[in-house]
């Protein structure tokens, strides 16, 4: 490779933040909203056991107030995932992978291919249900600097891994 | 028996069939591991003849434990493909791994117990990220486990000669010269012991303080700590304060500089930092003498600190971040205390070649940082007090409230004062802090991923946080304008991309 050196100014480098990102799978938006429903039914059951048995729960207004805080927070997380889906996005460049995500907290995710050590296809019996899959990537770095894109087609996400390991290769050759 | 030539890799196989009992004895081992105790005490209860609960329910569990290792031993395959290692398993969650053959650090053959009797043996991979995550293959027989082992290692030796050939030039293997770099005398030593963190010491003695009165309670309860303690608390109690006890101070600086002397004699003796071909070797200590080695690539993170009381001295506390890897047991941090700036700049310029040196931009952080970390850091602590005083009444709140915001904008102000970004041809500088100005410099080639992150509020005004991930800890560079959170980014990315250094 002939090796060259160009000073570049920072100004005109590609921007990594304002590019085209592609949205997760539709079904996404259905699964992770049904997936939080069962979370936060299995909360609200040990919650509302919890509450039962040390008799906080005595009342009819007790009780109704409890649903009421618990409807609230259901719905809550309900528009954070129904929002949350339109706000997460990845794009594949040349040279790296990104990911976005956040409604209120935004955060921009940059993983260089060439800094990459593997990759994994993970479907959980849920995903299987809504026929997605998540591509999770493993660097060197600390545990924050994998990234999990969720929401993915299975086809994609097999056809993403191949883009990844290629470049993999491809790095080692030169 | 299968020869070794005929094994075919790369269409996706199952283990052995017999690996299931090796699956079957790590899932019902693991049962039994969990459940001992209860299952020591329900043994215990057993009156006589009622054994048989028991033995149905160990054999249920062994039989679910076999049916469920039957069904990963199903769903558990592996192949090799364009060199990638490529294992899939799981029994409702599905994963598939695609392990590049250039990043296996190491392979290892084990067998434990169960492998033996079976002659049979577990494939353990590790790449640089892996002590995350584990990657094995349980089970194999010898033949398959060791082609598999010889075709990682054939191709992974195969791209290092590829690299050597390229890049012989100027790459002349040097003999073990050793250059001694940095050493510290006796001065140095006492310099050091008179400058160190005098509270940390004066806590590590009532530690010690308290293992040795827990052991001496045990023989006499007369000895022990919270007696010691309630016997203080009873005494002040009766007693009102006098400034007599102000007399304590000096007794008890007099004793933590005495103990932090002793601590640096006993592990600065005789610190010697020599420059190996390779690395760094530090050698120091009294009594245990110690060794530590800092390969030049595996370097991540170079950090030299100064207290304010070491300030006056000029003597900064070195330490050498590592990328930690499972083959050699190196050590993740190193520490070198007591160099003088001429020296910290000589390492930097060592470990950080000289043509590296220039800066290309400085950064700063928004004063805006002032605003929020006042709000957050000091006053809403000093809220909190003045509402306790309210409350209560009691004086020491309001002193409490009002020191802290006077201190606490004194410190906020020396932080945001203190703030440095550099950004130069093939490093990054950050240097912040309160008393102990901190500074870290890293290659921008060994960073292994970055992010960009905005609170509503950061939002708002066009602010950014970045997040440097690198093999030995994560650096953050708070509250910088968007504009330049992009350049940098996009900079370190385009560093890291266009890179074709090793980063270990």
């Amino acid at each position: 490779m002939e090796f060259t050196n160009e000073e570049l100014v920072p100004a005109y480098l590609p921007d990594a933040i304002e590019v085209e990102y592609n949205k997760l799978a539709p079904s996404y938006k259905t699964y992770s909203m049904v997936s939080a429903s069962l979370g936060f039914a299995l909360f609200s059951l040990a919650a509302l056991f919890g509450l039962l048995f040390s008799g906080q729960l005595s009342g009819i207004f007790r009780m109704l107030s409890f649903i009421g805080v618990l409807f609230l927070l259901y719905m809550f997380r309900m528009f954070v995932k129904y929002y949350g889906y339109g706000k997460k996005g990845y794009a594949i460049r040349r040279h790296d992978v990104l990911y976005k995500s956040g409604i209120w907290w935004k955060r921009h995710v940059f993983i260089p291919k060439n800094r990459i050590q593997h990759v994994e296809i993970k479907k959980t019996p849920l995903e299987d249900v809504f026929g997605i899959s998540r591509l999770m990537i493993f660097t060197a770095g600390g545990s924050g600097s994998d990234l999990v894109i969720p929401g993915l087609l299975p086809e994609v996400a097999e056809r993403l891994k191949e883009n990844l390991m290629e470049k993999i290769a491809h790095d080692q050759e030169e | 028996m299968i020869r070794k030539n005929s094994i075919d890799l790369s269409v996706p196989a199952h283990q052995p069939l017999i690996s299931i009992l090796v699956i079957f004895w790590k899932s019902f081992g693991g049962i039994i591991k969990s459940f001992w105790p209860l299952l020591f005490i329900f043994f215990m209860n057993q009156k006589k003849g009622n054994n048989w609960l028991l033995i149905i329910g160990s054999v249920g569990l062994a039989l679910i434990s076999f049916f469920f290792g039957m069904l990963r031993y199903y769903n558990f395959l592996y192949h090799i493909s364009n060199n990638n290692l490529i294992i899939s398993s799981g029994l409702f969650t599905k994963v598939t791994k695609n392990i590049p053959f250039e990043r296996i650090q190491s392979i290892r053959l084990e067998q434990k117990f169960i492998h033996r009797l079976l002659n049979l043996y577990s494939v353990r991979i590790d790449t640089a990220g892996s002590s995350k995550e584990e990657i094995e293959i349980p089970a194999l027989d010898h033949a398959t486990a060791s082609k598999i082992k010889e075709q990682i290692s054939e191709h992974n030796r195969a791209a290092t000669k590829r690299k050597q050939a390229t890049s012989t030039s100027g790459h002349s293997v040097t003999p073990e010269e050793e250059e001694l770099v940095f050493k510290l005398d006796l001065t140095d030593i006492l310099k050091l012991g008179l400058t160190a963190n005098h509270v940390r010491n004066f806590f590590i003695i009532l530690g010690v303080l308290f293992g040795i009165s827990t052991q001496l309670g045990e023989i006499d309860s007369k000895y022990r700590f919270d007696r010691w303690i309630e016997y203080a608390i009873d005494n002040s109690k009766k007693m009102t304060f006098e400034w007599e006890y102000l007399l304590i101070i000096p007794f008890v600086v007099i004793i933590s500089t005495l103990v932090s002397i002793g601590i640096s004699l006993f592990t600065n003796f005789n610190l010697r930092v020599r420059k190996t071909p390779t690395g760094y070797r530090i050698n120091q200590g009294l009594i245990n003498r110690r060794e530590q080695f800092a390969p030049y690539k595996k370097i991540q993170i170079f950090r030299w600190a100064i207290s304010p009381l070491r300030h006056l001295l000029g003597l900064y506390n070195v330490s050498i971040k590592q990328a930690s890897s499972s083959e050699t047991s190196v050590k993740k941090s190193i520490r070198i205390p007591g160099a003088p700036l001429a020296d910290v700049n000589s390492f930097l310029n060592k470990v950080f070649s000289k043509a590296s040196g220039e800066a290309v931009k400085n950064y700063h952080v928004h004063h805006k940082l002032l605003y929020r970390y006042f709000l957050y850091f000091v006053t809403i602590p000093a809220f909190v007090f003045a509402v306790l005083f309210y409350f209560t009444q009691s004086g020491q709140f309001f002193l409490l409230a009002f020191l802290w915001l006077l201190i606490g904008t004194l410190c906020l102000a020396r932080y945001y004062n203190s703030w440095q970004i550099t950004i130069g041809k093939s490093y990054l500088q950050l240097g912040r802090g309160i008393l102990t100005m901190r500074r870290d410099r890293i290659f921008i080639h060994k960073l292994q991923g970055l992010k960009v992150t905005q609170t509503p509020y950061q939002l708002r005004h066009d602010l950014a946080n970045i997040i440097l991930h690198t093999a030995a800890g994560d650096l953050a560079i708070p509250y910088i304008q968007l504009s330049d959170a992009h350049e940098i980014a996009n900079y370190l990315l385009y560093k890291v991309e266009s890179s074709r250094k090793a980063w270990m």
